[in-house]
Parts: structure tokens; C-alpha cells; sequence
């Protein structure tokens, strides 16, 4: 399980580097992620750019993410591409989850640089 | 191993059916059989798109129907062959225009009650303690199956079911 992770003012901006999350790998992306995300910052950003493919188990593992990283914390999700989209917004997950189109509008702080 | 395939039959049966295909699947070459492992799905799912995926959708994916298909093999894989039962999983595919037939077989544990999952969403409570973290595999499937069929016959589930390969109109 591939992850890139970075501190980025009041978040961390965790990239998954992998195109497919599925119950071949659910259980190692949960470590994993669980792993990047521990004693950070209260916010998460996971960047699933790279994500072409997330079936049920994938979802789950998303959702058990954001159970581990525990209370007064938050999982957000951005750049998320078509088909995965499609399986956060059918499930209604995106009820559950802070979904940010791109990484500019999850860390809007860098605008103000630029 | 995760897949294997008896030789090659004809060609795809394909012509331009616009309504979703009803009865049951045609069988125009043998069936992929697939290894009941998490590793056999994606093989599975990367034959299928090696077969079907450019015909339909300008950017090669499935789709929809990619995601239909592996909730429908992981169910297979983690409750028809749980624990220490073993089998094979055989899938047959044929395209009628948009629609792709799926005809999946194993020799695993019937469905509870030999019947199909009424595939409700677990809705926002899911973040509840107590509440797990699958339970959107039915409703997935039922999202975008079409003419779904499920028989039991002495010791082989049987589902059929049309998908369609592009959810664009």
C-alpha cells in the first residue's frame, strides 16, 4: 500500500498511490492510512486522484478510517474521479464524509499565498 | 493461479439491443473460471475489461458495471466459499449492445433463506460503534442490475443479471 503524506497548515494531506481499493487491499489501506493519519492534526485530507476503482470493501475501509482516527477528528476526501464518486454519492456517504472536488478548495489557506 | 479459461470459442455475439436483455444469458463460449480469492476477482475484473471495456465507453472503463461484478464475486469469495470451504467460481459474459449478460456459478454455501439480499443502504448510522462497515454490497448491485435471477440447483448458486456498460444515455 502506497501513501504519500504531508503536513499542510492545519491538516494532513495523505495521497493514495493506488489505483484500486479493494478487498484485496482494504485491510492494509485501513493500517495504513490509520498509521499516516496517527497523533496529526485534528484534519484529514485523503486524495484518492489515483483511485480509479473502490468496490463495498473499499467504502468500509474508508469508513473504518474514520472511526480509528477517533473523536474530534475528521476525514475529508478530495479529487476523487468518476466512478469513485459515483459509489460515495450512491451510498450517501457523502453525507458522512467532507468531500472537496479538488486539493484547492480542501486547503484554500494556500490560495491566499499564491 | 487466479484464472483460467478453456479454449476459445466464437466471437462476441454482439448487436445493438437497446433494452435491458431479459431471460437467461446466452452462453457462447465456456466459461472464466475464477479462483475464489480476492486476487481472482480483480483477475476476473481485468479480463472483463480487456473484453468489453472499449466497446462501449470512450475511456475503456467498465463503469458501473465493473463495480456490479466485484460485489457480486466478493460475495462469493466471503460468504458462498467462507473459511475453509474451496471452489471454483465460473463466469460467463456475453454483450447485447449497451447491456452485458452475466451468468456467475459457484458450489459454495446457498444465499440465506436461498433467497437474495434486499440490498438496503446502511445509511448514516454506519459511524456508529456497533454498526459495520460492509453492507453496500447489495445495494450497490441492485443499483445497477437488471433482471437479477438467483437458483439454487443441488449444490450450485447460480445468479444472472444484465448490467449496463455505460450509464450514459
Amino acid at each position: 500500500m502506497k501513501l504519500q503524506s504531508q503536513l499542510r497548515g492545519d491538516a494532513v494531506h495523505v495521497v493514495v498511490d493506488e489505483e484500486r481499493i479493494d478487498s484485496a487491499v482494504a485491510i492494509r489501506f485501513k493500517e495504513a492510512v490509520r498509521e499516516q493519519a496517527a497523533d496529526g492534526p485534528a484534519r484529514v485530507v485523503l486524495d484518492l486522484r489515483n483511485v480509479e476503482f473502490l468496490d463495498s470493501s473499499g467504502l468500509g475501509a474508508v469508513v473504518a478510517v474514520m472511526k480509528l482516527i477517533g473523536a474530534g477528528r475528521q476525514l475529508e476526501l478530495c479529487n476523487l474521479t468518476p466512478n469513485v464518486d459515483k459509489v460515495f454519492r450512491l451510498t450517501r456517504m457523502d453525507r458522512v464524509f467532507t468531500i472537496h472536488d479538488t486539493y484547492e478548495s480542501a486547503f484554500p489557506e494556500r490560495q491566499t499565498i499564491a | 493461479m487466479t484464472l483460467s479459461r478453456a479454449p476459445d470459442g466464437e466471437a462476441d455475439g454482439s448487436d445493438s439491443a437497446e433494452d435491458a436483455p431479459v431471460g437467461a444469458p446466452v452462453e457462447t463460449r465456456p466459461p472464466l473460471i475464477i479462483e475464489a480469492t480476492p486476487l481472482g476477482v480483480r483477475a476476473a475484473l481485468k479480463e472483463m475489461r480487456a473484453r468489453f471495456g472499449s466497446a462501449i465507453t470512450a475511456d475503456g472503463t467498465l463503469g458501473m458495471a465493473e463495480t456490479v461484478l466485484a460485489e457480486v464475486l466478493n460475495n462469493i469469495v466471503e460468504h458462498a466459499y467462507a473459511r475453509d470451504r474451496d471452489g471454483p467460481i465460473e463466469l460467463r459474459l456475453a454483450r447485447e449492445g449497451v447491456w452485458l449478460q452475466v451468468d456467475v456459478r459457484d458450489y459454495g454455501l446457498p444465499m440465506p433463506g436461498e433467497s437474495l439480499p434486499d440490498g438496503r443502504m446502511p445509511g448514516p448510522d454506519v459511524l456508529a460503534d456497533d454498526v459495520p462497515e460492509g453492507g453496500f454490497g447489495w445495494f450497490l448491485i441492485r443499483a445497477f442490475a437488471r433482471n437479477l435471477d438467483y437458483t439454487r440447483k443441488a449444490n450450485q448458486n447460480r445468479l444472472t443479471f444484465s448490467v449496463p456498460l455505460s450509464e450514459e444515455p
